[in-house]
């Protein structure tokens, strides 16, 4: 298992002590392969990926990332690994108060000392490969939400990163934008080698593009293989997910806390 | 917005402030009376009984015309009497029987030297002291002779 | 016993929040000052803080300086008329202005026009995550974003100050001297002969460079913590506001004791 790039064993996690968002999750990522992290809301979905990207430390448990151990790491290595990750973000999250070409040119120049020139291909070279060259001088409220994932896209791959961390990119997407960032997930993936980590409860999408996937349901894994198997899978709860019905496995009603009946009690 | 169009913008404000500061400091508080330390002046001293609420700053003006500052105001340990400091015009020189008077702008206004030049024909110098000075009137005091008066009527 | 414990700790809470946020600031401000060094190294981030902070200011500032200057003069003629010292005028507008309201009116202004509006930047860049995004790409946010945004009010707030107060005495002129037909030479020779350069004017932009560093810090400080809805980012703009203009009237008592 020399060759993965990301490897969670036993990580647990929580916000506070009575909350426990992470329980005790393994997982494997591989090199150059798209692995996709599926589940519902809430289930800790997005916290994995705060976690990969060092913005949150296990609360127990060894993380790797790169082969580090992300509990060892100071600040600087950190910021060391980071630049050889990128991420896109739910909505993109564009700066607002840049334009479209200084949004992609924005990792460059923090993080490179390259000539303002090679900045310009660069940035242009980016905006090529996710199809959206006449838009550098826009700014992100201009665009349309497809338009403004794409972009982020750019950004996030302007630095030529190792690995590739994707949170929900298809939420919010018309079904043409939807296919064309999963095409460009994939087209990086075959062409560059990335290593991808997909958050997402789009299934359709998903299980096209991925390689290797995970379901998570309240911070625990509950089942993982690649997409065919998973399909098949016996696990009811995965089965209920793909499918989308309502059943006992998946639970909707948020149990009543203390503090409620403790007001209720009150009167 | 260009960033060239945002430096002008940024450029102008400061002007803006800048100005005003300057608006306030030789406008409004007059820096150019404020220079003590100026060649073109010098000091004497005058000693007075009592020198009501006068403070350094005021001026020092003969028959009405600020021809000075009082700078400091200091007391003389033997004889009590306060001493006060003033930088005059190198303009202006008065004889030395000149007299010096602590004087009141309106009835509660701010107090100031005033000069009375005298005849003598020599000049008073630099670090000289004036010693025919007259106290502040003092409302409380001038009230209390008023009193006297009307009683011992 | 119990309710009289609920009752001490109700009475307690209120403090021990306010010394948990005066710690928040703490922290919050040596980070700034760690990040004061990449922020410098990057004038046009400055610059264009100080765009959004300050030159849209430039007229509320003037138009408010100017009325408050108005307002002095005209209620300064009445009171003074009674004692019949109408010509120290001058003076009272000029040292009503550089020593109190000019500093202080300007930063709650300040707070209120770019304040809120630094608050509210920094609050929809947390709740659409860019700040995660820049964290993630390796760039610390404080350095990057609002280290820039706190040195944009320090540069900014002094520089509106002396507007007010400019702008301020020329409206008092305005009412003094040309509606109520004081004399202009004693309007303006009054004024220098009580006005100090140091006591007053300097001190005045002391007072209102430190203003400027608690209005910014508040700001920022509430942006940050504003939770990342929209609902989250409004009660922050009102928080900083609020927490600014107490701050900059409960500071301006400590100040005066210390200055004048």
């Amino acid at each position: 298992m020399k060759n993965n790039l990301v490897s969670l064993s036993d990580v647990s996690f929580a916000y506070s002590e009575d909350k426990p968002i992470l329980k005790s999750i393994n997982l494997e990522i591989e090199q150059g392969k798209i692995t996709a992290i599926m589940g519902g809301s809430g289930s800790g979905k997005t916290t994995v990926l705060r976690l990969i990207s060092g913005q949150i430390t296990a609360n127990s448990g060894i993380s790797r990332v790169f082969g580090q151990d992300m509990a060892n790491l100071s600040k600087k290595d950190v910021l060391k690994l980071r630049q050889k990750l990128g991420m896109l973000f739910q909505f993109g999250a564009l700066f607002t108060d840049m334009t479209v070409a200084e949004n992609v040119a924005f990792p460059l120049i923090e993080n490179t000392n390259l000539p303002i020139s090679i900045i310009h291909k660069m940035v242009a070279m980016k905006l090529e490969a996710v199809g959206l060259t006449g838009t550098q001088e826009m700014a992100p409220n201009e665009l349309s939400g497809g338009m403004a994932r794409r972009v982020a896209l750019a950004r996030a791959i302007a630095l030529d990163p190792e690995l590739m961390l994707y949170d929900e990119p298809f939420t919010g997407l018309d079904p043409i934008s939807l296919n064309i960032t999963a095409m460009l997930i994939k087209k990086l993936n075959d062409n560059l080698g990335q290593t991808a980590v997909l958050v997402s409860h789009d299934i359709e999408a998903t299980m096209k593009i991925a390689d290797y996937v995970y379901f998570m349901a309240n911070g625990e894994i509950i089942d993982h293989g690649t997409p065919t198997e998973v399909a098949n899978t016996s696990n009811p709860a995965v089965r209920q997910f793909i499918r989308g019905e309502l059943g006992s496995s998946f639970s909707y009603k948020y149990p009543a806390k203390n503090g409620y009946e403790y007001y209720l009690g009150r009167n | 917005m260009k960033r060239s169009m945002i430096d002008f913008w940024v450029g102008i404000f400061v002007l803006i402030g800048i100005t005003s500061m300057v608006f306030l400091s030789l406008k409004v508080a007059n820096i150019t009376s404020f220079g003590s330390t100026n060649n073109s002046s010098y000091t004497l001293y005058a000693n007075f009984s009592n020198i009501g609420s006068l403070k350094s700053g005021a001026p020092v003006k003969i028959s009405g015309f600020t021809v000075g500052r009082v700078t400091a105001i200091g007391l003389n340990p033997k004889t009590y009497q306060a001493q006060v400091v003033m930088n005059i015009d190198n303009n202006y020189h008065f004889s030395s029987d000149s007299s010096a008077q602590i004087l009141t702008t309106g009835l509660l206004g701010e107090q100031y030297v005033g000069i009375q030049s005298g005849a003598d024909d020599t000049m008073l110098k630099n670090n000289d002291t004036i010693t025919l000075t007259s106290s502040a009137m003092v409302l409380e005091q001038l009230i209390e002779k008023f009193m006297t008066n009307m009683n011992s009527k | 016993m119990k309710n009289l414990r609920k009752f001490v700790e109700k009475i307690g809470s209120p403090f021990s929040s306010f010394i948990f946020m005066l710690g928040e600031l703490g922290k919050l401000l040596s980070m700034i000052i760690v990040g004061l060094g990449y922020a410098i190294k990057r004038p046009h981030l400055i610059v264009k803080e100080i765009f959004f902070s300050g030159v849209l200011s430039i007229l509320i500032i003037a138009v408010s300086g100017w009325f408050v200057g108005m307002v002095l003069g005209l209620q300064g003629y009445n009171t003074l008329q009674r004692f019949g010292s109408v010509s120290v005028l001058g003076s009272l507008v000029a040292l009503a202005l550089l020593r109190e309201l000019g500093p202080v009116l300007s930063a709650i202004l300040f707070a209120s026009r770019a304040g809120s509006g630094i608050t509210a930047e920094i609050g929809l860049m947390k709740a659409t995550e860019q700040l995660d995004a820049m964290d993630v790409m390796a760039v610390n946010p404080v350095k990057r974003v609002i280290a820039p945004k706190f040195i944009g009010g320090i540069i900014a707030v002094p520089l509106l100050t002396a507007l007010f107060d400019s702008s301020g005495i020329l409206g008092g002129h305005f009412v003094g001297v040309t509606l109520l037909q004081l004399d202009k030479g004693t309007f303006w020779s009054q004024m220098q002969g009580s006005v100090s350069l140091h006591d007053d004017v300097i001190n005045g932009l002391i007072k209102a460079a430190i203003f400027g560093v608690v209005v910014s810090l508040i700001s920022v400080y509430q942006g940050l913590q504003a939770k990342p809805t929209a609902e989250g980012v409004s009660s922050a703009t009102t928080r900083t506001v609020v927490h600014s203009a107490l701050a900059v009237l409960a500071l301006d008592f400590v100040l005066t004791a210390f200055m004048f």
